[in-house]
């Protein structure tokens, strides 16, 4: 089973222990202590040259979107054969990312999985932040940006005339809208218990303030425990399809078209799957950067990364075979249109990203077979990016290949993208990392009570195979 | 000491009372004063009539009957008048001789009328000056007749017979007057040859509606040669798919008609004699005439000539050949061919000959000469440029210094206008009266659709003046008209009544005036014959084969012919139906000579022709003869407006210094790589259809085993959409389609699409609702090719609504799938899944914007929209909406006169525009109409219908003769 257990005989009380998911032994107060120390500290001059980057990025986003509102869509590379590219392509990018911290906080919680304990706070709060940036790309992907309301069905007195609910874009506002919420709730409820110690921590009135509200009067009693624990299951248990319906909806955004590379059933699996591959590799890296940068390696263990690797290796097994059944598809269909595609994908003009996306999403995977790389954490912070890299080339194929070659070879183009494609591609990453460091500045990045919980009842186990 | 003390005083005064409070209040009301004061409302030069018109009324469209100016041919117009402006052009379907088709150009010209840039009043070496001193400057400074001083009018091709008759009072005023007539692109050598065949020096006019077998042979009679509408017309009438007919075409490099032909000869210019003397041989052994030469020409395949020539033959009388080529041997040729298949008379009509290109290579050299010796006192010039386009361009400007008096008519600044003495503007032909004769007693009248935007005169009533004459043009035009086309007729016999006539037909044509005369011919075509065979072998020694060395095609292309359109950005941005190209002109050379020279599209190539050179972009063409390279003319200009300012090469400066008739047209020409690059805006970048079946083609033979299309429809599970009283759909002949592309620019024109220029072009953002597709297969080196008009197909079960998120599209009761600009937000969605790319995106506004500086960046020039059609602003998406306007206006008219709409009622504009009628609009649900018969058609096919779209709009298959279908 779990590394933790093997080299022990079985014994009855040992099957029913969870493995040990902290390195040492801390004491609560001492729990407490390390995952507070980021928030209470000064930080660190790591923190302020991440924090430069990614701010001089966030307004670099500012500024190149104020550009793009001001000027119109004319400014990226898009034409009338490629009306999509890097704006979606960077949507579905964001959105894919979100899902690994859904996933592990509350599928992995209602498996109660409890090695997830160290790792879902800060999964989540990529999720919220990643959904963020992805709601950022289809309000500033429309011509016009300021009539973006007409999407939403509100009473008006136009007939009333509600959107087109046929149009898959449509159910991606709802699916995102909920997603986002339902995550935001979730996050911050998972934080409910973290702020009152927090708040009990508080060194000033002001901090004290600003935790006592957020920690909603939480006292502890063994009542708000009980109910705050149903809530957290209902609520994950709200979340849960969510993991699935999000990206199998913005699937649907091509899967319901009629263009060769886009029409196709598979679609919706193949979205989810990569979704999760591509958050757990953005898990990866975030942990990574911030167990070296915070010092956080005893909650943020080696067995965390190897099983997140696991997942990662799983998951991108699957968009591998959904890469291989597409080509299959084509071939075996017959269409002239849809074979000729699949061609194109591998031999046109963006042949380079299509390997790109074959080394990075089959080839990558293939390497966590070993434990070796598994367990090496500069290895798998190359295979993370590897697997970012790839799944963002991934939907750039699926859209801009599809696209640029369809029905009418008249009609062909390519598409190039410009300094402001490009910029705002970085401005997303700016705003994405902008708001992951300030929340490990200013919130507890670790679940503190989790990890109590977790060691607490590690040790009685311990205790109690002991005796 | 005072002020000192004053200061002090001050100080000690105790604190103003002027509170904090007081101090927000009083510049809060001045920030908001300040704010009011700028918030002005956009001032609006809208003026009233001062007195009303009771043929004007506000937002009622009139239509009055009008002659183009955009080019000799003259083609008869409705132009559209729309609260005192002129909007849009129209055929003028009364016309025999165009029908109601249109050109690109002619289309176009109603912008040119906007051009901000046009000449604006009387220019005297420079300066402003009134028209009455301009007379007065210009009567004092024509020489006394009695001096015998040459004075000459240098033009382009008149066919004006009021203008004629001026020139002709002149002539009786001035011992010393003459004539010149230059065409840019001239026929010289028709007319020489015709002397010497037939002893009258003439262009013929080509019957092509009664030819069932066409030769065309470097004429590129459907896009731009002679009279191009007058030709596709007639073409599309005898290439009508029930009939067997053949054209083959030889030309250097693929011509619009080349495109069109059902098989096609790539030869080089100096090759075309070859050919044509082969078919002769082939021909006079038929027609049992002596002494005919056995000797196989080496260009063309001997089987194919073989073929050809027995159609030619079995087609006497039916057939007709024409040639553009420049030379009178090869002409004398042509006539002997049309001789002996019994065209002459026939389908060459020389008793009624064609007025359209009347060009004298010969005068205009010998005026050249004169100028530089200085014998030529005074030069007015009217419609042309050679500064820019003669071959000799640098001696024309020499002799134009050496002349006392130059006076430019121009309407427009151009090379030689801006170094004329005198600059006396012509009105645009939408401002001015006129008549026109385009073809022996075919007639056309002109007339004034807006009082002059300039302070311009109209040319004639110019040179009027000048004699003394002080009628108005319009009076004298009137009174030519009585006095000499009046008594022609005997239908009418009161003039007021004639002439009332014939302003609202626009058109007059009068009994001919030799109809009995029927020319001998006298040709030597013997000598015609050895004269090319020696041309053809002193070439080939010429040309040597080194690897550098090509032979030079010149060509007008279909958007700005001779260059006097250059300022014109709606023809700029037209897509050359060839190659799609936009803004500029470019070499095109074969693939395999592209592979020689290493050379890819957009490399810069420097071409050399002697002692000039220029430096040009490479477009690799194929069907493109190996050895041939083809420019285009008309492109840069220096000195014209914003728009078309050193835009592409002046190709003129390549062309032999000494063109004439009897002057070798071959021209030697290097190329070689520059290492530079310059990218060609094209609108379409992949020219095969990869092995679907998008624009089909069938033979005779095939077609007649096809049962039409396949009536059961895929089934659905959307419902029906067309529940309404019509269902509008279209049908389009792509064996009528000749790829002219008038429909693009009066699609254009009607809808108020905007220009987005180079740029923008590179970048595949054109912006056109109707483009003109043009495949090719079969061999590189010789393509069969074909053209596709391409818009909206109004799917019954559109891809592109059911993916918009805010309904912006929807499919109307009526079959139309409409585009609701107020509520589209943008998403391109629609664009991305339209499987035919026909959704265009406002990437950015268009109007008003000075980085698009075209005519709708400026209020005269935004004076040519269509008020029924909403302009759009940035970040909505547009397309073809099949005019719907135009239907809506048509069902006002029925319901004002309480009757149903009778079919062909509402034409769309590309539909009308088409000279070919290969558009056809109508409603589906009348089984009579004539798109739901076309829509029966055995040739009717949906292109993608595969895809469960249900398209309103159909493709009827083009039908190819081949040799193996024989």
């Amino acid at each position: 089973m779990s590394p933790a257990t093997t080299g022990h005989h079985p014994t009855e009380a040992q099957a029913l222990l969870p493995p040990k998911y902290i390195d040492g032994d801390p004491s609560l107060q001492q729990i407490a202590e390390d995952i507070a120390r980021p928030l209470e500290a000064q930080p660190g001059r790591s923190w302020w040259i991440c924090f430069a980057l990614a701010f001089t990025a966030l307004l670099n986003l500012g500024g190149m979107v104020t550009y793009l509102v001001a000027k119109g869509i004319g400014v990226w590379g898009l034409n009338n054969s490629v009306g999509w590219a890097f704006d979606i392509t960077n949507f579905v990018f964001w959105v894919g990312i979100g899902h690994a911290g859904t996933l592990i906080s509350a599928i992995l919680l209602l498996f109660r999985q409890t090695w997830r304990t160290s790792i879902n706070r800060s999964a989540e709060a990529m999720t919220i932040f990643a959904v963020i940036c992805a709601g950022l790309f289809p309000a500033i992907h429309l011509g016009r940006p300021w009539d973006a309301f007409f999407i939403f069905p509100y009473p008006n007195q136009r007939g009333p005339l509600w959107p087109n609910f046929r149009s898959p874009l449509v159910w991606d506002v709802f699916a995102i809208s909920t997603y986002f919420t339902v995550s935001l709730v979730f996050w911050y409820l998972g934080m409910v218990p973290d702020m009152a110690t927090l708040r009990d921590r508080a060194k000033n009135r002001f901090q004290e303030t600003v935790y006592r509200w957020l920690s909603l009067g939480w006292n502890g009693s063994y009542r708000t425990w009980a109910r705050y624990e149903v809530v957290s299951v209902v609520i994950a248990g709200l979340a849960a399809p969510l993991v699935v319906s999000v990206h199998s909806i913005v699937s649907m955004d091509f899967a319901t078209s009629v263009i060769p590379g886009w029409h196709a059933t598979i679609f919706p699996l193949y979205f989810v799957a990569g979704a999760i591959y591509s958050g757990f590799g953005m898990v990866l890296t975030l942990l990574i950067i911030t167990r070296q940068t915070m010092h956080l390696e005893r909650y943020i263990t080696a067995q965390h990364l190897d099983k997140m690797a696991k997942v990662t290796m799983f998951t991108g097994m699957i968009v591998s075979y959904a890469y291989a059944t597409e080509f299959f598809t084509a071939w075996y269909r017959g269409d002239v249109y849809e074979k000729y595609h699949f061609i194109n994908r591998a031999i046109g003009p963006y042949a380079f990203c299509f390997y790109l996306m074959v080394l990075c999403n089959v080839l990558t995977p293939q390497v966590l077979w070993f434990k070796k790389v598994r367990r090496n954490v500069a290895a798998l912070f190359i295979a993370s990016i590897l697997v970012n890299v790839g799944m963002w080339f991934e939907r750039f194929v699926i859209i801009v290949v599809s696209l640029h070659r369809t029905f009418l070879p008249s009609a062909w183009g390519m598409f190039y993208p410009t300094r402001i494609d490009i910029g705002i591609l970085v401005g997303s990453f700016g705003l994405f990392f902008t708001c992951f460091l300030l929340f490990i500045r200013f919130l507890p990045m670790i679940a503190i009570w989790e990890i109590k919980g977790a060691s607490h009842f590690e040790r009685a186990a311990q205790k109690a195979t002991h005796a | 000491m005072r002020s000192a003390c004053g200061e002090l005083l001050q100080i000690q005064k105790p604190e103003p009372e002027t509170t904090r409070r007081d101090f927000l209040s009083v510049a809060g009301f001045a920030i908001g004063a300040a704010a009011l004061a700028s918030c002005r409302a956009p001032v609006q030069n809208a003026i009233p009539l001062l007195a009303g018109s009771d043929q004007l009324v506000p937002g009622v469209s009139s239509w009055y009957a009008t002659t183009c100016g955009g080019c000799p041919a003259s083609c008869s117009l409705l132009a559209k008048q729309r609260d005192g402006r002129p909007i849009k052009i129209e055929g003028n379907d009364r016309s025999t001789l165009f029908g109601g088709g249109t050109c690109a150009t002619g289309q176009a010209t109603v912008l040119s009328l906007y051009d901000g840039e046009r000449l604006n009043g009387p220019r005297w070496k420079g300066q402003s000056v009134s028209w009455q001193q301009m007379d007065q400057l210009v009567l004092s400074l024509l020489p006394p007749p009695s001096l015998r001083q040459r004075v000459v009018l240098l033009s382009n091709t008149i066919n004006s017979p009021s203008t004629l008759r001026i020139i002709e009072a002149w002539r009786r005023r001035y011992p010393g007057f003459r004539h010149v007539t230059y065409d840019a692109i001239s026929l010289s050598a028709i007319r020489s040859a015709n002397k010497q065949c037939f002893g009258l020096e003439v262009v013929p006019h080509y019957a092509f509606e009664k030819a069932r077998v066409i030769v065309g042979m470097e004429a590129d009679f459907l896009g731009t040669w002679l009279s191009p509408v007058e030709f596709a017309q007639g073409y599309a009438r005898s290439h009508s798919p029930e009939t067997s007919c053949l054209h083959l075409q030889v030309e250097s490099g693929l011509s619009l008609t080349g495109s069109k032909a059902d098989i096609r000869i790539a030869a080089a210019p100096s090759e075309l004699g070859m050919v044509a003397v082969a078919l002769l041989r082939r021909v006079a052994r038929k027609a049992r005439m002596a002494g005919v030469s056995n000797v196989e020409s080496p260009i063309a395949d001997p089987a194919l000539l073989d073929f050809v020539a027995d159609r030619l033959w079995e087609n006497r009388g039916k057939s007709l050949i024409v040639s553009g080529v420049q030379d009178t041997a090869a002409q004398t040729v042509i006539n002997a061919l049309n001789e002996f298949l019994g065209n002459i008379g026939a389908t060459v009509d020389l008793a009624c000959p064609s007025f359209q290109r009347n060009g004298d290579d010969i005068a205009m050299t010998n005026l050249v000469a004169e100028m530089n010796r200085g014998e030529v006192h005074t030069l007015i010039l009217y419609g042309v440029n050679p500064v820019y386009d003669y071959a000799g361009a640098e001696l024309f400007a020499e002799g134009l210094k050496k002349t006392q008096l130059s006076i430019s008519l121009a309407d427009t600044r151009d090379e030689t206008s801006s170094q004329a003495v005198a600059i006396c503007p012509d009105h645009h032909f939408l401002e001015s009266w006129g008549d026109a004769e385009p073809v022996d007693s075919h007639f056309s009248l002109r007339q004034p659709l807006i009082s002059p935007l300039f302070d311009t005169r109209a040319a004639p009533e110019s040179m009027l003046r000048w004699l003394g004459n002080t009628s108005t043009h319009y009076t004298y035009l009137r009174d030519v008209w009585k006095a000499s086309l009046f008594p022609r007729q005997t239908e009418i016999g009161d003039f007021e009544l004639f002439w009332e006539r014939a302003l609202r037909d626009g058109v007059l044509t009068l009994p001919a005036r030799h109809p009995e005369s029927a020319p001998v011919f006298r040709g030597d075509w013997a000598a015609a014959e050895d004269t090319i065979l020696h041309d053809y072998n002193r070439d080939r020694s010429h040309l040597t084969d080194q690897d550098a060395t090509c032979e030079l095609h010149l060509y007008e292309s279909v958007s700005l012919r001779d260059g006097r359109h250059a300022n014109n950005p709606w023809l700029q941005e037209l897509p050359d139906p060839i190659t799609t190209a936009t803004w500029g002109n470019f070499a095109s050379i074969a693939p395999e000579l592209a592979r020689r020279l290493n050379c890819t599209e957009g490399d810069v190539v420097s071409l050399r022709t002697g002692s000039r050179q220029v430096d040009i972009p490479v477009l690799i063409q194929p069907g493109q003869h190996q050895r041939t390279i083809s420019v285009a003319l008309g492109y840069g200009r220096e000195e014209v407006g914003k728009v078309g300012r050193s835009i592409g090469i002046n190709a003129f400066r390549l062309r032999n210094t000494v063109a004439g008739p009897h002057e070798s047209p071959i021209t030697a020409v290097t190329i070689e790589k520059s290492g530079r690059r310059e990218p060609i805006a094209r609108t379409q970048g992949h020219f095969s259809m990869e092995g679907r079946p998008i624009a089909l083609e069938t033979t005779v033979h095939d077609l007649a085993g096809e049962s039409g299309p396949d009536q059961d429809r895929l089934p659905t599970l959307w419902t029906e959409p067309m529940q309404g009283a019509h269902a509008w759909g279209m049908a389009i002949d792509l064996n009528a389609c000749t790829g002219c592309s008038a429909c693009v620019v009066a699609c254009q024109a009607e809808n108020n699409v905007p220009v987005v220029g180079k740029d923008q072009v590179q970048r595949g953002r054109i912006m056109h609702w109707i483009r003109i597709d043009h495949y090719y297969h079969g061999d590189e080196a010789n393509p069969k090719s074909i053209h596709q008009p391409m818009m909206c197909q109004h799917c019954g079960h559109a891809p592109c609504e059911t993916v918009c998120p805010v309904l912006a599209t929807t499919t109307s009761s009526e079959g139309i799938n409409q585009q609701v600009y107020n509520r589209c937000i943008g998403t391109r969605y629609c664009a991305n899944n339209c499987p035919y790319k026909v959704r265009r995106f406002n990437w950015y506004n268009y109007t008003d914007n000075r980085a698009f500086d075209f005519n709708m960046s400026s209020p005269l020039g935004r004076m040519v929209l269509n008020p029924d059609v909403v302009v759009r602003s940035r970040g909505v998406m547009e397309k073809c909406n099949l005019c719907v306007q135009r239907i809506q206006s048509a069902k006002n008219l029925a319901l004002e006169g309480q009757r149903q709409l009778a079919d062909g009622e509402i034409q769309t504009a590309c539909q009308q525009a088409c000279a070919t009628h290969a558009i056809v609009f109508g409603d589906l649900k009348d089984f009579h109409s004539r798109v739901s018969q076309l829509h029966r058609s055995p040739r009717n096919y949906l292109v993608l219908g595969e895809l469960g779209t249900r398209p309103n709009v159909s493709y009827l298959k083009r039908i190819r003769t081949t040799m193996e279908a024989h």
